[in-house]
């Protein structure tokens, strides 16, 4: 491709006739094409504060007019000249730009002869698509650039046989990190230091990422576009395979990216109006199914985890306990066991086994001899069994646009020991533990630029009450199959009430973490415990030193009473080794009125303070 | 509890949380494609580096044998080859289960016709062991194998 783009640029720009160029480009300017939302899409446009444009792609052999990033018209003269000046392989590279150009000017073949492209042709056929989906991976708190979820494009194959959409292509926009510069990487990430690059991947091994590697289940989302614009789509991907562009988490991230794609492809439909702040993938999706007609099927994909913990859910006790030991570490002992069961449940017994097996070991990983042994074992003693693959069972949680939206207005009022207050929040992202999680990660919680400002009624001050940066809490409720640490981490600015000074000089910079275990019952329908050690840092001129730093602990429960309904309620202790120790207790009552509207009751133990209140979220 | 206890609790909490949280850090919406020899996979966190989306690159194996692109797509007649590499551990569970998506997969890929996909889950699995007669039987056997079952079998010899 490098190759091809320095013949192209070397090449004279007129080696054909020059009249029909300048008869094409004087067309264009009579039809104001530059300025067509289509050639801005194919661009990738925007425009500046100046009230020019600026292209978001900002390398790669993606403009053939050295201005061509901040000069829509002259790129588009400069591509008609390439083509009619027959500049070999302008084409080729440019296969959505010809498309578009050729139905707005209609090319006379004879002046301007059409270019064999194999290359591209053999990758077209590779492709071979039909018909687009959106497939959304779920959240992920373990990676700190996963934890609002990701999205990608699947092409679907028009020789698709129903039953092997894994042999589909996918494409996929991410930001290029340099190896083993994690933490660095990270900030590059959040400020455009990274360059941004489209892949194009076969589907299986992103599913293979997805939901076996990280435990993440999948949602498809069918798009409706006809094959004039699949097409579109697809070569407009190739042009996209030679463009950087700078990778930015916030705004122009993965899922930004790919309704530019998909604009290009279609520059009606524009799904990026109204994402300029920040682009949480949940509501890329929402705005696909926003347009009327442009979502057809949803289809769910079970992780490696979903699909295990519903096999397991069909063991009886016995059964269950066989299937770990077998799980573990297949012996002679523990096959003989299987001899008790009919051969139907031997068979879920051995999947589970595996299951089980795989998620203890991990995929794509050399097994050690023992386990790659005791899965041979497994899979061999299934196999004789001779029956067909189970039937899966498996209940499809709700989907993400069935949640509230991502952002959060909130008022409030309520009364503390000596006083009383109003208070107004905003929140730019996504859920808290206290919320009802439909439609969100169980038993997760993460909070992103959370303002909480409060009016104090006997001080008649307005003040930060609290300050999330972020504030995350990952739960993972301990269980035989799956012994995974719960953790939370936050940084922002708190209330030091503690210490008994008023509100403004309470306020403090504040950083904690913790780390500790959850458990999950069902007594009712569903309740939480949590348990984490933790650490706690302040700094402020109300402390002595201007500086706190302690540790301690946070136990607390949460219980889900129905879908729409949730109560929490947390205990804190944390010594500090130069500041009286903080002791705080909450309950929180939260309803769900409707799917962005909720109500919420708080009571709050600030130890000497305490304070009630109710608040009114609406989510946008 | 006193102050020293105290410390050591700060800092040992600190530094399990931050080795916790901060052992995989990295940009891009799941642009992680962990697909590399060592990952846990199990959703924990492990000290996984980045790879760039090319999974030539993540599997070790070098462009040349594998066949794959420069943009991505990966030729017609290593399609195959990558398919079973990259899918071996799923491909040999379904075949001891009798049947399932990866095995479709891999059934339209060696031209098994949509007729004849029952007969081929049947034979994957009714010969199991000697497709797959070892637990170090690598993707490439594994085809050989397979190819020399179907050939022996009637209603898949035509093939």
């Amino acid at each position: 491709m490098v190759i091809l783009a320095l013949i192209l640029l070397a090449a004279p720009v007129f080696s054909g006739p020059p009249d029909y160029a300048a008869e094409l480009i004087s067309r264009a300017r009579e039809l104001r094409l530059a300025q067509d939302p289509g050639w801005l899409a194919v661009g990738h446009y925007k425009p500046t504060r100046r009230g020019r444009f600026e292209s978001r792609v900002v390398a790669g052999t993606f403009f053939l007019s050295p201005g061509g990033r901040n000069d829509p018209e002259g790129e588009l003269s400069a591509t008609l000249k390439a083509f009619a000046g027959g500049t070999q392989g302008s084409q080729c590279l440019f296969p959505a730009r010809y498309r578009w150009l050729e139905a707005r000017l209609g090319f006379d073949p004879s002046r301007l002869p059409v270019e064999d492209c194999p290359k591209l042709s053999a990758w077209r056929e590779g492709i071979d698509a039909s018909g687009a989906t959106v497939v959304f991976a779920d959240a992920f708190l373990g990676n700190p650039s996963s934890m609002f979820g990701h999205t990608f494009l699947r092409l679907r194959r028009k020789t698709a046989a129903g039953d092997d959409d894994l042999l589909d292509y996918t494409i996929n926009y991410a930001g290029l990190p340099r190896n083993g510069e994690g933490l660095l990487d990270g900030i590059r990430g959040l400020t455009g230091g990274l360059p941004g690059l489209f892949s194009v991947e076969p589907y299986y091994l992103k599913v293979q990422e997805y939901t076996n590697m990280e435990s993440r289940d999948l949602w498809e989302y069918d798009l409706n576009l006809d094959s004039a614009a699949v097409d579109r789509l697809v070569d407009h991907a190739w042009e996209l395979t030679h463009a950087r562009f700078d990778y930015y988490f916030f705004t122009e991230n993965c899922s930004y990216q790919l309704l530019t794609l998909i604009d290009a492809a279609r520059p009606e439909l524009r799904l990026e109006d109204g994402f300029g702040f920040a682009v949480v993938p949940g509501d890329t999706v929402r705005a696909y199914l926003a347009r009327p007609g442009l979502v057809g099927g949803v289809r769910y994909r079970p992780s490696h985890v979903t699909q295990m913990k519903a096999r397991r859910a069909r063991l009886a006790a016995d059964e269950f306990s066989l299937a770990t030991r077998l799980g573990r570490s297949a012996g002679p002992a523990e096959f003989r066991g299987l001899e008790a069961f009919s051969p139907e449940r031997r068979a879920l017994i051995l999947d589970s086994a595996d299951d089980l097996l795989r998620y203890r070991e991990g995929f794509f990983v050399e097994l050690s001899t023992a386990a790659a042994n005791s899965e041979r074992a497994l899979l061999v003693s299934r196999g004789r069994l001779g029956l067909p693959p189970l039937p899966a069972e498996i209940p499809r949680p709700r989907r993400l646009e069935e949640g509230h939206d991502s952002a959060r207005l909130g008022a409030a009022a309520g009364v503390t020991r000596l006083s009383s207050y109003e208070e107004v929040s905003w929140r730019g992202a996504l859920h808290d533990l206290a919320s009802p999680d439909i439609g969100y990660l169980p038993d997760s919680q993460l909070q992103a630029l959370n303002l909480r400002l409060r009016f104090d009624n006997k001080d008649r001050v307005p003040y930060v009450e609290r300050f999330d940066l972020v504030d995350i809490m990952s739960l993972s409720p301990w269980e035989a199959w799956n012994r995974k640490p719960s953790w939370k981490a936050s940084a922002g600015i708190d209330q030091a009430k503690e210490l008994g000074c008023g509100p403004v000089a309470c306020m403090h910079y504040d950083l904690d973490a913790g780390l500790g275990l959850a458990f999950e019952t069902h007594l009712g329908r569903k309740e939480i415990y949590y348990a984490l050690a933790e650490t706690d840092f302040g700094a402020a001129p109300v402390f002595n030193d201007g500086w706190r730093i302690g540790a301690g602990g946070t136990a607390g429960i949460a219980v889900e009473e129905a879908e729409t309904l949730k109560t929490t309620a947390e205990a804190t202790y944390i010594g500090y080794l130069n500041s009286p120790s903080r002791e705080r207790l909450r309950l929180a009552q939260a309803w769900r009125l409707s799917r962005d509207v909720e109500l919420r009751l708080n009571l709050d133990k600030r130890v000497p303070d305490q304070e009630a209140g109710l608040t009114f979220f609406y989510y946008y | 509890m006193n102050k020293k206890s105290l410390l050591v609790l700060v800092t040992l909490l600190a530094g399990a949380a931050a080795a916790h949280a901060g052992s995989y850090t990295g940009a891009g919406c799941g642009v992680g494609a962990m697909l590399m020899k060592g990952q846990k996979g199990n959703g924990m966190i492990g000290a996984a580096a980045f790879t760039n989306g090319s999974f030539c690159n993540s599997f070790s194996i070098t462009t040349e044998t594998m066949g794959c692109t420069a943009d991505g797509v990966v030729k017609n007649e290593k399609k195959l080859e990558v398919y079973a590499a990259a899918n071996l551990q799923k491909l040999s569970k379904e075949m001891a289960q009798g049947g399932g998506e990866y095995l479709a997969g891999l059934s339209k890929l060696m031209g098994v016709k949509e007729a004849q996909k029952e007969a081929f889950f049947r034979l994957a699995q009714q010969r199991y062991e000697k497709i797959l007669p070892s637990a170090a039987t690598d993707s490439a056997a594994m085809i050989k194998n397979l190819r020399a079952e179907m050939a022996s079998d009637p209603a898949l010899s035509i093939l």
